[in-house]
């Protein structure tokens, strides 16, 4: 996989990638792209809730048409074969791009509170609004239609990270050189 | 007009002194400052729009260290307490310290990075030194660090992604370099010494393995034998979390950010564990190393 393709979809998975970087992975004949995107979300659901994903967005009408014809996208377990076939992949970006967007502070200067209300990652996956054909502006589906988490669960995964972040950080903090300042990582979160 | 030239010459080789060292002998000297010098100082940590500060205390007393990290911001003065032998080298710091020249650990480095230095304007009062270093392939993120000229302590430190994007800034806006030993008698309730450290540590026995590690990372070796496996390169550190699960809610895949760091998990149901990745790198890499644990037969 070329370099500069990986590259947008590392940067899809942190929601920054551009409109333009969509569409070119769209349009990609590069089946290991298609692969790895296939992979990206073949643990997730994506459920439509009767509404079309990139509703806004002008992408091929080949993915459009995929999209249309697929109600309930690519459930777990789908073989490589399906996954591999076009409408997998148009139900790949659907998934990458809600993926990308239900991190906590992601998409355009979303700040870590306003994001932390709207969006944790629930392990399932919704089809969220996408922002109208904009050119440069980042690729973010924060807010809109997703769902929010019940705040019992949206705690527990908070707990776990910030469990494992500090469990993380007494080890890191003795190998990254920048030594015990690290910490602050794990106590700006907890004193807030 | 003479005299202007010499005058020029003068300040020209003045200021390409710093510069003299290598961006690697500044790694290096970074990594030793921390935790050789006596320093007390405030020190910022900025997500997104969300600042907050801390009273950062650092003490060598008979070759030991005492430090100490106070939140300022949040009303809670939360006191987080370490320190240890200062003879204790880590592996981290350790690939560090070996970069020198063309050392093959500076080579490995510079497969990894690139590193440069620039000048940078003053930090918390001091003059300090730009480093830039920026990884060469998309698995790993990028630093911009100001160090101290003098000391090579580090001023400030920026973790940006591929994208130019700031994730996490720390940054001094205070710093006492004449803090002393009088003064961890003062504070002595505040700084806290580590126990006494025996053996270097190991990597923990675990019974998976990772198929998959960006180039240049290795495995820690820690003195806590909890069965996690921490990796770095000499920068980026990550550690893989593989723990029993019975949860129903968990499992699916799922992902957290918070500044720099990050966490990628998945649920292997036949096994009954969870993986999580958890470090400052970039999503892509934790997902990528989480996906690829596995357990040999």
């Amino acid at each position: 996989m070329k370099d500069g393709i990986r590259e947008s979809l590392s940067a899809m998975m942190d929601g920054e990638a551009s409109e333009l970087e969509l569409r070119r992975v769209l349009r990609s004949e590069d089946a290991a792209l298609r692969a790895e995107w296939a992979s990206l979300h073949r643990n997730q659901q994506v459920m439509h809730d009767g509404e079309l994903p990139f509703a806004g967005l002008d992408i091929s009408s080949r993915v459009m048409a995929a999209i249309d014809d697929e109600p309930s996208a690519v459930k777990r377990g789908s073989s490589w074969r399906q996954a591999l076939t076009g409408m997998a992949v148009a139900a790949s970006v659907a998934a990458v791009v809600v993926f990308a967007g239900s991190e906590r502070m992601l998409g355009g200067g979303t700040s870590m509170l306003a994001a932390s209300e709207t969006s944790v990652s629930s392990g399932r996956v919704y089809p969220a609004q996408m922002s109208p054909a904009n050119g440069g502006v980042p690729v973010s589906a924060i807010a809109g239609g997703t769902p929010s988490m019940s705040p019992a669960v949206k705690s527990e995964a908070d707990k776990r990270f910030d469990v494992l972040l500090r469990k993380h950080t007494e080890r890191a903090s003795l190998n990254n050189g920048q030594g015990f300042v690290s910490y602050a990582r794990v106590v700006s979160q907890e004193s807030e | 007009m003479r005299c202007r030239v010499i005058l020029a010459v003068a300040a020209l080789a003045f200021s390409q002194a710093s510069w003299a060292n290598g961006p690697e002998t500044w790694l290096k000297r970074m990594t030793d400052s921390h935790r050789t010098l006596n320093y007390q100082g405030v020190v910022t940590y900025q997500v997104d729009d969300r600042l907050s500060s801390f009273k950062v205390s650092h003490v060598v007393k008979d070759g030991r260290e005492y430090e100490s990290l106070e939140a300022l911001s949040h009303g809670e003065h939360e006191v987080i307490r370490q320190g240890h032998d200062i003879s204790c080298v880590h592996p981290g710091p350790e690939l560090l310290h070996l970069l020198a020249g063309d050392s093959p650990e500076a080579k490995q480095l510079q497969k990894l990075y690139h590193l440069s230095l620039r000048e940078s304007g003053s930090v918390a009062g001091r003059a300090a030194i730009g480093l830039s270093i920026q990884p060469k392939d998309v698995y790993r993120l990028g630093y911009r660090l100001a160090l101290d000229k003098e000391t090579g302590l580090l001023l400030r430190s920026e973790i940006v992604n591929k994208r130019g994007k700031v994730l996490e800034r720390f940054e001094y806006v205070v710093l006492d370099l004449s803090f002393d030993e009088a003064a961890l008698e003062r504070d002595e309730s505040q700084l806290i010494a580590h126990p006494p450290v025996g053996e270097q540590g190991s990597v923990p026995e675990v019974n998976w393995r990772v198929s998959w590690l960006p180039d240049g990372f290795t495995p820690l070796a820690v003195r806590d034998q909890a069965p996690s496996i921490s990796y770095t390169d000499g920068l980026a550190v990550f550690t893989v979390f593989v723990e029993s699960t019975q949860s129903a809610a968990s499992q699916s895949d799922s992902h957290m950010r918070r500044g720099a760091s990050v966490s990628y998990s998945t649920t292997h149901k036949s096994r009954g564990v969870r993986v999580s990745v958890v470090g400052e790198i970039p999503m892509l890499t934790a997902r990528q190393v989480a996906l690829g644990v596995e357990w040999p037969e």
